[in-house]
Order: structure tokens, then sequence, then C-alpha cells
């Protein structure tokens, strides 16, 4: 009868919030390692980084345990699956940006620190938004829909702060093989919006196919 | 006396077995693939409802099959081994065929060489075979819309999908209820008087034969022949059983037997009618055309071979 009843729908949606919330935590303790500079700090911020991507693995490995012993209609599973899948890239993501300061010793000059925290604001927005869409999906769909418009519209704006930084660090006068690495922690903080994009197209089709 | 009492229980728990074996999967099929209902509780729940819908409203169709023709033990086994026959031949090679329309083409068959036909009732069991796909289209479509109004508001995934549940869950009982009530009558409504069944003889062997049908169903077959069905989404083949299931439980009031596969057919036509997406195809209405014509035809031949020979024999 719980099957009826959704009880399992509910342990499910409860690992998505938790899932989300531990995203949050390596998005916001990667953060840390852009606002602030890289010292002996650093090394126990990259470690919190790594042991929330990995906690936050396993609670989608858990969620997707309980979805295959029957939570959820069998033909929206896989919707189910592919959007904790999509939200834990984000995490992956946010590591990806810790990896890189932390492994090549990146130093951000001043003159472009408040640019990269703006870009890097962009792609927190971007997740919130996302948040706010997976938590009004199991709700109120229709809220859902502004919340992915409102991710789409961080990852505009995250793209045009990614792109004057770019041009920013190839004008400065460093060593190519500086601009390289700076240039890529640029792209690295901008895909964590795209791929939080990547989750709301994925929520946009679950309402598409709820409203057929 | 006992050899055909024997006989008379064997032929009809052979078509009750048959007919609740091959409309389980269509039934519960949407449920059990939707992981809505675990396949035994499916099949456990199945049973008690088909049972309960052959015992309680299955008694009115009894005596339209009786009717066709005067019933004798020549008449009523020859009718239903012919009909058992061919549609475990048919089932074997995967053909579509139908137990009602199977039954009733050989009655007519063996009553054309017996005399005593009643025309009467044959032309009313015809029609309704005319009526029920389209019967079905028109409930399922109306049906869909009603239902739709109501679901379209609910903007919650969470109550969506227990929605969906209960309506499927409830559907496939109320579906498996109706095809006890509609289909009994197949199953032994032709050994019914003339010191052959009594009343509730034929309602307690024809429940136990069709909830033992729905009780063996396997998995793969439900698997097999609900994917059919799936490739509409639950909400859609929700209400398709419920169409069919209306369609059954209606001609069961007027106390004729109709196919539960047209029904089903028919059904899931008018959720494509709503959805616009053209599902009448060629394959379709050669399931509708094969039951009308030819598994009668078939059958009223092989019942007619076995009434001969049972003469011959004496």
């Amino acid at each position: 009868m719980s099957l009826l009843f959704g009880k399992k729908e509910n342990e499910v949606i409860k690992a998505f919030h938790n899932h989300l919330d531990m995203v949050g935590k390596v998005i916001d303790e990667t953060f840390k390692l852009i606002k602030l500079p890289c010292d002996d700090n650093c090394t126990d911020i990259v470690k919190n980084v790594r042991q929330f991507e990995s906690e936050a693995d396993s609670i989608r490995r858990n969620a997707e345990t309980m979805m295959y012993s029957g939570a959820f209609l069998a033909q929206s599973r896989g919707d189910m699956l592919g959007l904790i899948e999509a939200v834990d890239k984000v995490a992956n993501k946010a590591e990806t940006v810790a990896d890189v300061i932390y492994l090549q010793n990146l130093k951000i000059p001043d003159s472009s620190i408040d640019k990269y925290i703006k870009e890097y604001e962009c792609s927190l927005e971007a997740f919130k938004a996302l948040y706010a869409a997976i938590e009004n999906l199991f709700d109120d769909f229709e809220k859902s829909k502004n919340s992915v418009l409102e991710v789409e519209k961080w990852e505009n704006t995250g793209d045009g702060v990614e792109r004057n930084l770019i041009r920013d660090v190839f004008n400065m006068n460093i060593e190519l093989a500086r601009k390289m690495q700076l240039r890529e922690l640029a792209l690295q903080i901008g895909d964590i919006a795209d791929r939080a994009e990547d989750a709301s197209d994925r929520i946009e089709i679950v309402i598409l196919k709820l409203n057929m | 006396m006992l050899i055909q009492f024997i006989l008379m229980i064997f032929t009809a728990t052979l078509l009750g077995w048959s007919l609740g074996y091959n409309n389980m999967a269509t039934i519960f099929g949407p449920a059990v693939i939707s992981d809505i209902v675990k396949y035994r509780t499916a099949t456990i729940i199945g049973a008690i409802f088909i049972f309960a819908g052959a015992f309680l409203g299955g008694s009115s169709g009894l005596s339209t099959m009786s009717s066709i023709s005067p019933v004798t033990f020549d008449v009523a086994i020859s009718s239903a081994l012919g009909t058992a026959t061919v549609v475990i031949i048919m089932t074997h090679f995967s053909l579509p065929t139908s137990i009602t329309q199977g039954i009733v083409g050989a009655l007519v068959g063996v009553g054309l060489i017996e005399g005593g036909l009643n025309w009467w009732i044959v032309g009313k069991i015809a029609l309704s075979w005319l009526i029920t796909p389209f019967g079905a289209i028109a409930i399922a479509y109306v049906s869909h819309i009603v239902i739709s109004l109501f679901y379209n508001r609910i903007n919650s995934l969470r109550i969506r999908g227990s929605f969906v549940r209960l309506m499927s869950f409830s559907f496939s009982i109320y579906a498996s209820y109706s095809l006890g009530a509609n289909n009994l009558a197949n199953v032994t409504g032709p050994f019914i008087g003339n010191g052959l069944f009594g009343k509730e003889e034929a309602l307690l062997i024809g429940g136990a034969a069709m909830a033992l049908g729905f009780l063996t169903a396997s998995k793969r077959v439900i698997y097999t022949v609900g994917k059919g069905i799936t490739t509409m989404e639950p909400f859609d083949s929700a209400i398709s059983i419920f169409g069919a299931g209306t369609s059954l439980l209606f001609f069961s009031f007027i106390g004729i037997p109709i196919s539960s596969a047209q029904a089903i057919v028919g059904s899931a036509t008018g959720i494509g009618f709503v959805k616009g997406i053209k599902t009448l195809r060629l394959r379709t209405l050669f399931k509708i055309v094969t039951g009308w014509l030819v598994t009668p035809f078939v059958t009223a031949s092989i019942a007619v071979i076995i009434y001969m020979i049972m003469k011959v024999w004496g």
C-alpha cells in the first residue's frame, strides 16, 4: 500500500533535498578559495570540498537505489535519475574549480579578484535558482518554471562576466602560462552555471511532459 | 453421469482459466510495469475481484448464453471444447482471438445443425459486438476529458504520482470485477439448464476458473502483453482500462457478454483521439475484424466437427 501513497517518493524527495544541500556546501566551500588568498587554510578547505562532494555522491547513490526499488512511476524514474545526476555534476564542477586553484597553486591577481568573485556569484545564484526549481518541482511545478528561467538568466550573466574576464586576463602583463591558468579558472567557474542550466533543462522537460 | 460432470467442469475450467490468463496482463499490465503494484499482489487482488464480479454480477449473462440454442450436453461440450481448442491454438501462434466471439460462434454453428437457434438473441449479441469498440471509444474519450480537467489542476508532482497510482490500481480492480461479471457467461453459460449446471454452480465454477487464470498469469506474459499498452503514459493507460471496464460492466447489466480485447482496443483508440495520435492502425482493425469474423467462424467449424463426432459415437 505504501507504493500507492508515495512513501518511497517522500524518501527520495528528502534525499533530493539532502543532495542539494550537500552540493550547495561544495559550492560554498569552493567559493572560500576564490575569496581568500590560498594559504595553509587551503588544504582544510579543499579537504572539506572533497568530503562534501563525496557525501553528495553517496546521497545520490542512495536516492538512485530507492528509485530502482519502486519510487516514482517507472516511466518517470529515468527523468528523476537524470535530474539528480545532472545536479551531481554541478558539485563535480565546483570540486574541479577547487582543484584548479589548489593543485596548480593558482594566485588570482588582485586586479581581477572582484571579477572572479562576481563570476562565481553568478554561478552560485544559478545554483540557488536550480535549488528552488527542484524544491518546487515536487510541490508546485508551475513555480518551477520561473526558477528555471532564473537559472538561465544567471548563466547568461555569468557568460558575459566570463568573457570580459578572459579578455582582461589576456591584456595583463603576465606570463602566457599564468594567463592560460587564469583562463581555465574562469572557464571552470562558468561551467558551474552551465551544469546548473543543464539540470534545469531536465526540469523543463519533466514539466513539459507533465503538461502534455 | 460422473464422466459427463467431470468433462463439463474440465471444459468450463479450461475456458475460464484461459480467459483469466489472457486478460490479466491487459488489465493489470500497466500497473505492474509502472511498479504501482507488485506482480504477485496484482494476481491475488485481480483474482479476488474477477471472482467477485463473476459471482455477484455474472448471472444476467448466463441466460443470454444458454438461450442461443437449446442446451444439451453435446451442444454445450462441443461448443466449449471447440472454443477452448481454437483459443489455445490461436494464443500459441500469437493470433488475436476472443473467447466471447468464439463461444457464441460455436453455439451458433452447433445450433444451425441441431436447430432451434434463437436468432433474436444472436442478432442482439452481434449488434452489441458492433457497438462495443465505438462505445469504448466514446467512454474513454469522455472520461479522459473529464478526469483531465481535475488532473491538470494538480501542480504537485508528488500528488500527481499518488493520484495516478490510485487511479491505475482502482481502475484495474474495477475492470477485473467488470470482466468477471461480463465474461462469466462465456465460461459456464452454455452449460446452464437442462440438468447440467445450476446457476450457483455456474457462478462458482466460472468465477473460480477465471480467478485461477489470473493467479497463474506469468510475470513474463504480463510484461510482454503489458508493454504494448504502456507505450501510453500511466494516466492514459489507466483511463483506457477504465473505459474498457465500464463497457464490460454496462453490457453485463444488460446481460450481453462482449469481447474484453475489443473493449480495450476501442478504449485505447478513444485515448488516441484525445491525444491527437493516429492509433487506429491496420493492425488494430485486423484485430477487431478477426474477432468479429474469423474467430466465430473457426470455432463454429471445430465445434460442429466435435458435435458430429459425439453424435456418431453416441
